[in-house]
């Protein structure tokens, strides 16, 4: 069951219906219940796996700790358990035909070609291991309730493509009382329309006009021609992203269960490390609090020294390689990984010989230029997300045979404004849903005009896929 | 070691060594995090320095803007950790 589909939202309604009338207890049941179902209609093998894991981790999380004292290897065999999950799962297309080849192929291996990641896998695992190094920490207990702790595996809404929750606040959340009051019901409507809109019709109007070659066979395109297609694929990606997020974050809400933010206007971002508060937000914060953070910490502790190569370099670069790895196992995406983590390190370098300037006491001029930096390095950073290792060198060729200037196509011209106008109402009162604070004649032409632009972007072509499922 | 202190200790090493204005005005109120005065290479510092100067140790996932904007967050963090540890 696809989520721009119809099918999706009646089944959630249906489901919302049956929720409000039961208690607490049984509306969690209900939600796992629907949740599993949901998983089932994509592949019932996938919901075999993540049964398996959410069992797994629920009752090795009991076992990290023997009354206060901790056990660190329990706890590395549980990270190293979820890791090689999605290793044998994610990764089979890189190392099946390796091993087979080895091995000499035959039908006894047959069984491992048919390894098929199960959606939503990626996302699981990083709650799993931030789940298990919270209990061994002790800053949650380890769950007790394997109702709730399933719920925050396979909760529907953010299995697919996240937002990245943690288990200590979701599973406080699911032992509270829901409140779905006026001002939750608006603000998670107004967050469905955002993100519906955001993907309907910005999103696939965009995807619609980038050539389909372009990023197979760049040596076609003259230089303009691909930095276009270039700057309308970011924009493209960013509203088909933050669009499902909101629309699971919309669609939670009415449940009573708030989802976490994952972008804010990231092309406002004025250096590099703002963007990733702005930019899948909850994969940045998991990568700072399990990645960077700890070896910042590990490295500073031998020697404080806020200068030294190390202490400046090996976090962020270790901390955006894991994040390449996380999106796939391929040279271009270890080169992606990487690419973020030098710029990353180079934005850190003027702070160390003076105190930062926060961006909003900086002139505008600079805020402007740090913007345009910040949108240069991604969008170049971009070219090796996308494609494999050689094409991205050959579209880096072209890039600087400069060719004559080319009018944009006007639907792209209509995406990108329709993208940044949303995200200047948005960062003007640093408010997302910021309309509901409009005038009440405004926000309904508002929204009878967001609803047509939909059921129009509907009717005239079929939904295109959420890129992020893939991970 | 009590609150004033933690406050005064994180005061002087925020403004000594992450601003570089040893004689910077710096409310208990006033946000680090949010305003950009402190990125997330200083909280690494910032938690380095709690570790030493007051033994305590604060997870990395506590260091967020809800709990650790100000100085005055900062120091409620340090202190129920401290009290965490003394339980244990």
């Amino acid at each position: 069951m696809h989520i721009t589909t119809f099918e999706f939202l009646f089944y959630w309604l249906l489901v919302l219906v049956v929720y409000y009338f039961l208690p607490r207890r049984a509306q969690n049941v209900l939600l796992l219940a629907a949740s599993v179902l949901f998983y089932g209609t994509w592949s019932w093998r996938f919901v075999g796996v993540l049964a398996i894991l959410t069992m797994a981790n629920f009752f090795w999380a009991r076992l990290l700790r023997k009354g206060q004292a901790r056990i660190p290897w329990r706890l590395w065999l549980g990270i190293g358990g979820n890791v090689g999950t999605l290793v044998v799962f994610k990764y089979a297309d890189f190392y099946v035909p390796e091993l087979l080849q080895l091995l000499g192929g035959g039908a006894t291996l047959e069984w491992v070609l048919k390894i098929v990641l199960p959606v939503g896998l990626s996302y699981r695992i990083l709650e799993n291991i931030s789940y298990l190094v919270d209990v061994y920490r002790g800053q949650i207990p380890a769950s007790r309730n394997l109702v709730d702790f399933g719920l925050f595996s396979f909760y529907a809404l953010k299995l697919l493509s996240g937002p990245i929750e943690r288990a200590r606040s979701f599973l406080n959340r699911l032992a509270e009382p829901r409140l779905v009051d006026n001002d939750v019901i608006a603000r998670s409507f107004t967050l469905l329309v955002i993100g519906a809109f955001r993907k309907l019709v910005i999103a696939d109007t965009l995807a619609g006009v980038i050539p389909p070659l372009m990023f197979e066979s760049p040596s076609a395109y003259g230089s303009w021609e691909l930095v276009m297609g270039l700057l309308i694929y970011g924009f493209m990606l960013y509203n088909n992203f933050a669009g499902y997020t909101d629309m699971m974050r919309g669609l939670s809400g009415f449940f009573g269960l708030p989802l976490s933010s994952n972008f804010f206007c990231p092309f406002f971002s004025r250096n590099m490390t703002e963007i990733w508060t702005r930019w899948h937000t909850t994969l940045g914060l998991w990568l700072r609090d399990y990645i960077y953070l700890p070896l910042s910490r590990a490295f500073l502790r031998r020697n404080p020294n806020p200068r030294r190569w190390a202490n400046v370099v090996v976090p962020p670069m270790a901390a955006m390689l894991v994040s390449g790895l996380w999106h796939g196992l391929s040279w271009n995406l270890v080169c992606w990984g990487a690419l973020i983590g030098f710029f990353l390190v180079i934005s850190r370098l003027p702070s160390l010989w003076r105190p930062l300037m926060p961006p909003d006491r900086q002139p505008m001029w600079r805020q402007l230029l740090g913007m345009g930096a910040v949108a240069v390095a991604m969008a170049f950073s971009l070219v090796l997300f996308i494609m494999d290792f050689n094409t991205a060198a050959d579209f880096y060729e072209r890039l600087f045979f400069w060719t004559k200037w080319v009018t944009p196509p006007p639907l792209a011209v209509f995406g990108v404004a329709l993208s940044l106008g949303l995200d200047i109402c948005q960062y003007v009162r640093r408010d997302e849903v910021i309309f509901l604070r409009w005038p009440r004649w405004l926000q309904a032409v508002l929204l009878a005009a967001a609803l047509l632009a939909i059921f129009l972007a509907t009717r005239l072509k079929p939904a295109e896929p959420f890129i992020y499922q893939g991970f | 070691m009590n609150r004033a202190e933690i406050i005064d200790g994180l005061r002087d090493f925020i403004r000594t060594e992450l601003l570089g204005e040893p004689d910077a005005e710096l409310g208990v109120d006033e946000p680090l995090i949010t305003s950009g005065r402190i990125d997330s290479f200083s909280i690494a510092q910032v938690a380095v320095f709690v570790e030493t100067a007051f033994g305590v140790y604060v997870p990395d996932n506590e260091l967020v803007v809800d709990n650790a904007d100000t100085l005055a967050q900062m120091a409620d963090l340090v202190l129920r950790y401290a009290a965490d540890d003394a339980t244990d």
